[in-house]
């Protein structure tokens, strides 16, 4: 977490509500697995989960990761539920629509009569839409179990060795470096700002949130000529060295990585 | 009570009962494991040469001037951070600006390519909004269709003489729509209608996702001013230094 933000603090429960999934990350029983394999393992499984496209398969994803990230990786149950629900209006909607079709004359078994056009439900699409939405849950399943075990500087160190563009890496090191820094300065600006009566009514709010937002920018490019400064101090000279630590890989994960995709293999054979 | 007032009773009901439950409207991300597997690699593949140009540029940003390196890195943060905020909302749930106008006119569209794709692998990992599967999609429609028309017309209301005030808003809000109108054509050819074809699943996406969309763009539009505003008075050589020319 960020320095400045002394814990027990009022900000640090505010930091640690916004960034509460690389919070849970930092804890997880699940974080001293090797970080490569924790990433190829959620990108194999899902590529399978959207190339199959079966609601067995679907169903059977999203309950053994949410069981993994719940039981293995600690993650409160509370934490997890509440994750699990920030997509569900986008998906709800998008899935309604896909059910839903409308026409100019009446189809499928149930439909309803819009003076212009009918909206209607077929066999086709309401199933599509159960897919998509089984489909969706279960990917989103797989990448919490990967971004509730995996900190996000791990994942980073992956992308390094699978030989990403130098520069990209770099960015992305100092990026995530800085936005602890610039959400702990946000959080202060947004408190005084409410201390001077700012943030009430529709106007001031956004009045007060183009302030915030614009001592951000001044405060973010001040520190980075200070944060530049530091780096030429410590003998930088065009590139960047992040110390990156691997947690050694057991076999033990390899055989129950190996048994899970036979299993998921046979679902995907015999499920619909 | 008729069958139709029934029919809008009840859908007010479950939308009003889906925007309480989840009260986060983000600007359109494609959810996680949303989009069929050819989808996914096309969307990918048509941001390449994007991409490929963004690096470049920054390449060349950085061999000129050193100090770049942790410049671009703090405006990447800005970026994710101000997408983060809570902005003032006007229906009640909570939602985000995409500052994708905003990093469009200040630091130019190549760069916000590649701040872009980080910005949005973060929000997936971090914050769960997008995903790894629909990175290029998203990529597509919020790091570069979006930045780029931003961008253009910034420019071409700076050609023509516009007042700034309103370059800066056209800027912002019509590339916010932008964004969403891409996504809806995104989902649309992802998953057409089985009469209407892709054309009637555009107009049912972007009917869909409308009401949350209008006005969140024309909130973007007011921030962006503002903020610009805000820059312009106290932040001149600081603007100068990534090369906004005011």
């Amino acid at each position: 977490m960020s320095v400045c933000v002394p814990p027990g603090s009022k900000q640090f429960f505010l930091l640690v509500k916004f960034m509460l999934i690389d919070h849970y990350a930092q804890l997880s029983g699940l974080r001293k697995y090797n970080s490569s394999a924790k990433v190829a393992f959620a990108f194999l499984n899902l590529c399978i989960v959207i190339a199959v496209n079966k609601i067995t398969l679907s169903l059977f994803v999203i309950v053994f990761m949410s069981l993994t990230a719940l039981l293995k990786g600690k993650t409160p149950f509370k934490v997890y539920t509440r994750l699990m629900s920030i997509p569900l209006t986008f998906i709800v909607l998008s899935c309604i629509m896909i059910g839903v079709e409308f026409s100019s004359r009446p189809l499928g078994k149930y439909f309803i009569s819009l003076h212009f056009i009918y909206a209607g439900i077929t066999r086709n699409s309401a199933l599509t839409a159960v897919k998509v939405f089984f489909k969706a849950m279960a990917g989103i399943s797989s990448l919490y179990l990967l971004s509730l075990s995996t900190p996000v500087n791990e994942i980073v160190m992956v992308l390094e060795r699978l030989r990403l563009p130098k520069i990209f890496t770099e960015l992305m090191h100092l990026i995530y470096r800085y936005i602890f820094i610039l959400f702990d300065t946000a959080f202060r600006m947004q408190i005084s700002a409410k201390a001077r009566l700012g943030f009430c009514g529709f106007k001031t709010s956004c009045k007060s949130f183009a302030m915030v937002a614009g001592s951000l920018f001044i405060s973010a490019l001040k520190k980075s000529q200070a944060y530049y400064d530091a780096l030429l101090s410590r003998g930088y000279d065009g590139r960047l060295e992040f110390l990156s630590e691997e947690y050694p890989l057991k076999a033990r994960h390899i055989l129950s990585a190996a048994i899970y995709f036979v299993v998921l293999f046979l679902i995907a054979k015999v499920g619909v | 009570m008729t069958k139709l007032q029934n029919f809008i009773l009840r859908t007010s009901v479950v939308l009003s009962i889906i925007f309480s439950v989840c009260p986060t409207a983000f600007a359109m991300h494609i959810m996680e494991g949303y989009l069929p597997p050819a989808m996914c690699i096309v969307w990918g593949v048509v941001c390449l040469p994007f991409v490929i140009k963004g690096l470049f540029t920054i390449k060349k940003i950085f061999a000129e001037n050193r100090r770049a390196i942790t410049m671009l890195a703090m405006s990447g943060a800005f970026i994710f951070v101000i997408s983060a905020l809570k902005i003032p909302s006007v229906t009640g749930s909570c939602s985000h600006m995409t500052g994708t106008g905003l990093g469009a006119i200040l630091f130019g569209p190549c760069t916000v390519s590649i701040l872009g794709i980080i910005v949005l692998i973060f929000q997936a990992i971090l914050l769960a909004h997008g995903g790894l599967t629909t990175l290029g999609a998203n990529t597509f429609s919020m790091a570069i269709a979006g930045p780029l028309l931003s961008y253009g017309i910034f420019r071409l209301c700076k050609k023509l003489n516009v007042s700034k005030k309103v370059g800066v808003f056209l800027a912002a809000s019509l590339g916010d729509l932008f964004t969403y109108c891409i996504t809806s054509i995104q989902l649309a050819i992802a998953y057409p209608s089985e009469n209407g074809g892709v054309m009637a699943s555009v107009v049912e996406f972007l009917g869909v996702f409308a009401p949350t969309q209008l006005p969140l763009a024309i909130v973007e539009g007011i921030l962006t001013v503002l903020i610009v505003m805000a820059l312009e008075s106290y932040a001149v050589p600081e603007l100068k230094a990534i090369g906004y020319e005011a």
